[in-house]
């Protein structure tokens, strides 16, 4: 993948393990500055999230899922629309940052799951800054959607469950 | 109102292998873990974070690790309960043991 250097702006292609939790990391060819930025998900991995969205949507379990970014917002939403698209943020929010506040402490949580009333709120991280939520109306959820859930994660993240 | 005594009861249910209570101050009331502090912070921060968009209705959140030591927070009052799950619990286990221990403490 091509990306630019923040310094002087020259095209540097890196390899995949260049590439680690959603950051850019590497050493200008040019100026040597050391660059190491976020970059943005990839349309084609937007595609497949979209679809993993479609495919649980038909699930009698699923309420929703939306897809939250922890700078830019809401990527994806497909939640009930009685829910504001600002309540959504609050919630996409404050998952991420316990997410992010669980993993400061203890690195191998690979998921987390939030329960308020008779809703289950279950989060994945796909790099540091975006979070895949899905909430379903039971726990755990079914072994079908788990299954699809990790594909897609391990996908993005090189991770395993 | 349960005493601290009835409350310690906790670390015999089945699915517990650690826990650890905090007031709404983040001061740590009691525990059986080596490191309480670490999971004080978790606790206390995620627990207030929780509460704040969940109200009365938070119920309960976990951190699944790869470990399958996974961490539960609860709500308990004005206090936020941290326990550290055994390995061999399925989660829903462990949750419905302490919501019915929590339940009979009232």
């Amino acid at each position: 993948m091509i990306f630019f250097c923040e310094d002087c702006g020259e095209k540097n292609i890196l390899a995949q393990t260049q590439l680690k939790n959603g950051k850019a990391v590497f050493r200008c060819t040019a100026c040597h500055y050391m660059n190491s930025y976020a970059y943005p998900i990839s349309k084609k991995n937007l595609k497949k999230i979209d679809q993993f969205f479609k495919d649980i949507q038909v699930s009698p379990e699923i309420i929703g899922s939306f897809l939250f970014h922890g700078k830019t917002g809401l990527l994806k939403n497909n939640m009930p629309d009685m829910l504001k698209e600002s309540d959504l943020k609050v919630l996409g929010k404050t998952i991420t940052n316990n997410y992010l506040i669980g993993c400061s402490q203890y690195p191998d949580i690979n998921e987390m799951t939030l329960v308020i009333a008779n809703k289950n709120m279950i989060a994945k991280m796909i790099d540091s800054n975006l979070t895949l939520i899905i909430v379903s109306k039971i726990f755990p959820l079914s072994k079908n959607i788990l299954d699809k859930l990790d594909h897609l994660v391990s996908d993005n993240t090189g991770q395993n469950r | 109102m349960a005493t601290l005594k009835e409350f310690l009861r906790i670390s015999k249910l089945t699915g517990v292998d650690q826990y650890l209570i905090v007031d709404h101050t983040a001061k740590v009331v009691a525990h059986d873990i080596k490191d309480p502090q670490k999971l004080a912070k978790i606790i206390f921060s995620c627990g207030q974070n929780c509460f704040a968009i969940g109200k009365t209705q938070f119920k309960y959140l976990i951190f699944s690790r790869k470990n399958r030591k996974n961490i539960f927070i609860f709500p308990v009052g004005n206090y936020y309960l941290g326990v550290v799950k055994s390995k061999t619990v399925d989660n829903f286990i462990l949750a419905d043991n302490i919501i019915n221990f929590l339940k009979g403490l009232v």
